[in-house]
């Protein structure tokens, strides 16, 4: 499975791939911010996308993934600080699969990613 | 007045504590008013350099989150961080995960201080490496600082901001 981690951060899309990688996922792809995602889009099976990002942030990048139908029904899971109710209701409500507030641990990645693929 | 008789530190003594055990597996003790006995066993490695990264506070109140460690213990967490390292960590890769920590630790506050009801913002870190601690500008007058133990190793957090009444 083709997995994208957007995130500003070296930092923390080392920290996912890390932890992908110790749970068998191998095919992974990186992108700084959502313009950088967009363009990388190729063969993507799953995307894990930071929401606060300079460029173009999360938000933006799940609207323009949502709005494509090559790339619609792709699931993206959102790693982010912002934890309050509202932030996350918009974004399920433009398109999110699911949410996870940093810091995490491997074992709550790893179970909202499964539960994503699987759902 | 300890941490635990004010919401705001407890808030920022949580935060700090829930990042740095989730990110990089280590226990923190506090220093000053709110340190165990033993703590005055520590000896602290002496701050040469210390790095530092700013974390903006936009919205509802504004402010900013200062995270101050020296070099040696930004490597040992960007180690931890990272998974441990087969090179040595350049400095640009200690600055982003320092810069990470602040803001992780920062959402983290947000969230622990405003319970979860309502939204916030955080702005773009910025970050730097300084000669001494009294180089570094939180950008205001502190209202929390809280010292840390880290390894044996201080860790500093300062927070500077309105509209975040204890």
């Amino acid at each position: 499975m083709k997995v994208l981690v957007v995130d500003d951060s070296a930092t923390m899309r080392r920290i996912i791939v890390n932890n992908l990688q110790t749970a068998g996922y191998e095919d992974i792809v990186q992108a700084g911010n959502g313009l950088e995602a967009l363009s990388n889009m190729a063969g993507v099976e799953l995307i894990l996308t930071d929401w606060n990002m300079p460029v173009m942030d999360g938000l933006s990048l799940v609207k323009e993934i949502r709005k494509n139908p090559a790339f619609g029904n792709v699931p993206i899971v959102m790693v982010t600080t912002e934890g309050a109710q509202e932030e996350v209701i918009e974004a399920l409500k433009q398109g999110v699969n699911d949410y996870i507030v940093k810091p995490f641990s491997k074992q709550t990645l790893i179970e909202k990613v499964e539960k994503v693929i699987n759902g | 007045m300890g941490c635990d008789q004010n919401r705001r530190c407890a808030a920022l003594s949580s935060a700090l504590s829930q990042s740095l055990e989730t990110l990089a597996f280590v226990e923190i003790m506090p220093l000053g008013e709110d340190a165990p006995p033993e703590a005055e066993l520590i000896e602290l490695h002496p701050r040469n350099e210390v790095f530092w990264a700013s974390i903006p506070l936009v919205r509802p109140a504004s402010g900013g989150l200062t995270v101050v460690l020296s070099r040696e213990l930004a490597a040992m967490l960007t180690d931890q961080i990272y998974g441990f390292l087969e090179e040595e960590p350049t400095e640009s890769m200690l600055l982003d995960a320092v810069a990470e920590l602040a803001n992780v630790i920062s959402g983290q506050f947000m969230n622990n201080f405003l319970e979860g009801s309502s939204s916030f913002e955080l702005g773009v870190p910025f970050k730097g490496t300084s000669s001494k601690d009294s180089n570094v500008d939180p950008g205001g007058t502190a209202i929390e600082r809280l010292d840390y133990a880290v390894e044996g190793h201080k860790l500093t957090v300062l927070l500077v901001g309105d509209g975040l009444e204890a």
